[in-house]
């Protein structure tokens, strides 16, 4: 089976994050950029699917600026067999659309049964991509899976759905992102990481990649109109307790709509 | 333990309120029981009579004054990151957190010197001076939360002492509150100075028994390069050790080299969900080394080195993020043990080239005890930390834990080793001080802390015992 997975380099969540004020774009140079834990569980599935079904291989694709070429790299150390990087100026600061448009631009180009994505990136935080892109090229798709399996050229697994689940199953080639609930990932070892170096790498520029659409940031379908700074955190109220202390922090707390 | 009597006390409790202002006087178990102990679970912490939390020099020396006329003892106290229960409360104590002293008060980027207050967190001033193309060396691997004051008042080290130096060797000048209250002066500004004695070391790892550091003058160095990483696993950690041995006699030197054994890679193996390598079986030592130099000849020789001397894995790097993956495995170590237990960290010194029989021998203690214990240290220098899991509600398991601590202490010394190259003596290692300083040394101690703070005022009961004043100690 060829089995690709979408990965993403995002500003690491255990550090501070921050917004260009002007642009809106997130700041991408003000904090450490690691691969989004998420596409780590993807990796992780994508490997597992690979020990089940010998002679699979797994392509890690991502677009994004030079840096997300460590993304793939830690894709590889962790058993990815090659990546693919689309690295593009004319995408930066790319909305989901165009995002979603310009890797379906690489990935009609290849043959690959399964795509593997994460559910949600958590910079951008659309969860949108997997779903798109599965309409841009007029693939199934089945999304939010905390788990799933291949067997028949079906994909079939779970959704978690209002307390229950959903049982979804779909033809390959086919589309699906998984959830935090999904495996753990494996850390790469030293034999991974040292393989990953001499592992393929193609660096792809939007007019490599075709596509039903060729495209543009400014082809966007989203428009960020105003950034705002989280307001500062306040002193909170304090007041010493003569008694009245519990009614106070519970008429408090409903205020906040808390209880 | 001092004992006051009731309107005493509330005098004192309001003297020290004057002095900080009621929001940092905290007293009740519900607000000082944070400040009790430190990360040496077998070092049981007291109740404190209160803890103030002072925000200036001014402010430390009349909460001296006052503890002093009551005849309170004092403790100093940073983040608590300590590992020997010398930031420990005493019963009935006061002790001073410093946390609120945390600004860096000059960066002289020509003379290469920092300004700072004690409760500085390790890791700001080195980000602070990063900032500014300047190197703060001294890295405690606890850098993220503790604090320069508790790094002076331990003599603090850390991976990158055996090229660069311990946090004694950074200071420049100090400012110290002593038991008297006055407020002392050491060193000097300049590169070099010998103008009387040598107070910055007395101070420098006294562990807050002769005085309160308020602020210091620490050197510092031209920012490094950007490591570049190499890691090695061997079948024994007498390879390990000879490979290490090879290396520094060719002259050369690391920004960082870490030894671990068996027991500590495998942990790390089993909370990473990685293997290190493929093979079957966890190598029985891994050498992690890093070099700042920016020059390739180092780790090149390393590499040979371990090669050499029968490494079945090396690989080295310059690249960061590969380098950052290949750290995560000594990174990893201490979250790792949080799943199977309580660690103590514990510390010996010994001999560089006598660490692998020092390491077997922890190795044998483990298995008479019972106790889990895995060993990681500075290759280059002979420090080992063995690590001793525990469940900490198990009295038994303790009990053996205390026993194993000792025994190490033992075998470091019986190799010619020292009870403690990096983290003090605190209530921890008091009786094998003793016997490494002999009567002299003790004698001698003694005269210093006689003539330092005759009433005992300052950390009673940590490094070693005053004799009696005739009252409750």
């Amino acid at each position: 089976m060829k089995l690709l997975v979408l990965v993403k380099q995002v500003p690491d969540t255990a550090t501070d994050r921050h917004l260009d004020a002007e642009s809106g774009r997130v700041d991408r140079a003000s904090s450490d950029a690691v691969l989004d834990e998420i596409n780590e569980k993807a990796v992780e599935a994508a490997l597992q699917l690979r020990e089940a079904h010998p002679g699979s291989s797994v392509t890690v694709l991502t677009m994004g600026p030079e840096r997300a070429a460590e993304a793939i790299r830690r894709a590889l150390a962790m058993g990815a067999d090659d990546g693919i990087h689309l690295i593009d100026d004319r995408l930066a600061g790319a909305d989901t659309a165009t995002t979603s448009h310009a890797l379906a631009g690489v990935l009609k180009e290849l043959s690959f049964d399964l795509v593997i994505a994460g559910n949600e990136s958590t910079d951008g935080r659309m969860g949108a991509v997997p779903a798109m892109i599965a309409e841009i090229l007029g693939l199934p798709h089945a999304t939010f899976l905390q788990h799933f399996e291949v067997t028949n050229r079906l994909v079939k697994g779970q959704r978690p759905h209002h307390g229950g689940y959903l049982e979804i199953e779909a033809a390959l080639p086919a589309i699906v992102s998984v959830t935090e609930q999904a495996a753990d990932a494996r850390f790469p070892n030293f034999r991974g990481i040292m393989a990953a170096k001499k592992k393929p790498l193609k660096t792809l520029t939007l007019s490599d990649a075709g596509g039903p659409r060729q495209a543009d940031a400014g082809d966007g379908t989203c428009r960020i109109l105003r950034v705002s700074p989280r307001p500062a955190r306040t002193g909170g109220e304090k007041f010493t307790d003569d008694g009245t202390g519990a009614a106070r922090i519970a008429s408090f707390l409903t205020e906040a709509k808390l209880i | 333990m001092a004992t006051v009597a009731l309107g005493s006390k509330q005098q004192l409790l309001a003297d020290l309120a004057a002095i900080v202002g009621a929001d940092h006087v905290l007293v009740g178990e519900d607000l000082t029981d944070q400040y009790s102990s430190d990360m040496q679970p077998l070092a049981a912490g007291g109740t404190p009579l209160a803890v103030v939390r002072p925000a200036s020099t001014n402010e430390v020396a009349e909460i001296v004054r006052v503890c002093a006329r009551e005849g309170i003892p004092v403790v100093a106290r940073g983040a608590g990151s300590g590992m020997t229960g010398a930031g420990n409360a005493i019963d009935g104590g006061v002790s001073v957190v410093l946390t609120r002293m945390n600004r860096i008060l000059e960066i002289d980027e020509s003379a290469r010197l920092a300004v700072v207050q004690p409760g500085v967190v390790t890791s700001d001033l080195k980000l602070a001076v990063g900032e500014r193309g300047l190197f703060y060396a001294p890295d405690p691997t606890s850098s993220a939360w503790c604090t320069i004051g508790g790094n002076l008042a331990n003599g603090s080290a850390g991976p990158c002492g055996s090229k660069y130096g311990t946090t004694a060797d950074a200071v420049l000048a100090l400012e110290v509150v002593l038991a008297s209250g006055e407020v002392l002066r050491t060193g000097r500004k300049t590169i070099k100075g010998v103008s009387g004695y040598d107070l910055n070391r007395l101070f420098v790892g006294s562990e807050g028994t002769l005085g309160i550091i308020t602020e210091a003058t620490l050197a510092l160095r031209a920012k490094p390069a950007s490591p570049a990483t190499c890691v090695a696993a061997f079948e024994s950690v007498q390879a390990a050790v000879d490979a290490v041995t090879e290396f520094l006699a060719g002259g050369h030197n690391l920004s960082l080299l870490e030894l671990m054994d068996r027991p500590c890679v495998a942990a790390v193996e089993e909370s990473l969900g990685a293997s290190l390598l493929d093979e079957a079986g966890t190598p029985a030592a891994v050498l992690f080394g890093q070099s700042d130099s920016g020059r390739s000849d180092d780790l090149e020789a390393f590499e040979a080195s371990c090669l050499n001397n029968g490494a079945t894995f090396a690989y080295q790097t310059a690249d960061a993020a590969e380098g950052q993956m290949l750290m995560q495995y000594w990174h990893g170590l201490e979250a790792a043990l949080e799943t199977k237990g309580q660690w103590i960290l514990h510390e010996v010194t010994a001999p560089r080239h006598d660490m692998a029989e020092l390491i077997d021998e922890i190795a044998r203690i483990s298995e008479n005890t019972g106790i889990w214990i895995g060993v990681h240290g500075h290759a280059a220098d002979g420090t080992v930390h063995p690590m001793i899991v525990i469940d900490p509600a198990d009295p038994h398991e303790i009990s053996l834990a205390r026993d194993a601590y000792n025994q190490i202490i033992e075998a470091a010394r019986s190799l010619g080793g020292t009870v403690t190259g990096e983290h003090g003596i605190g209530r921890m290692k008091k009786t094998q001080l003793a016997e490494e300083l002999g009567d002299v040394g003790l004698t001698v101690h003694r005269a210093i802390k006689q003539a330092l703070d005759p009433f005992q005022l300052m950390n009673p009961g940590v490094m070693f015992d005053a004799p009696s004043l005739g009252r409750n100690p």
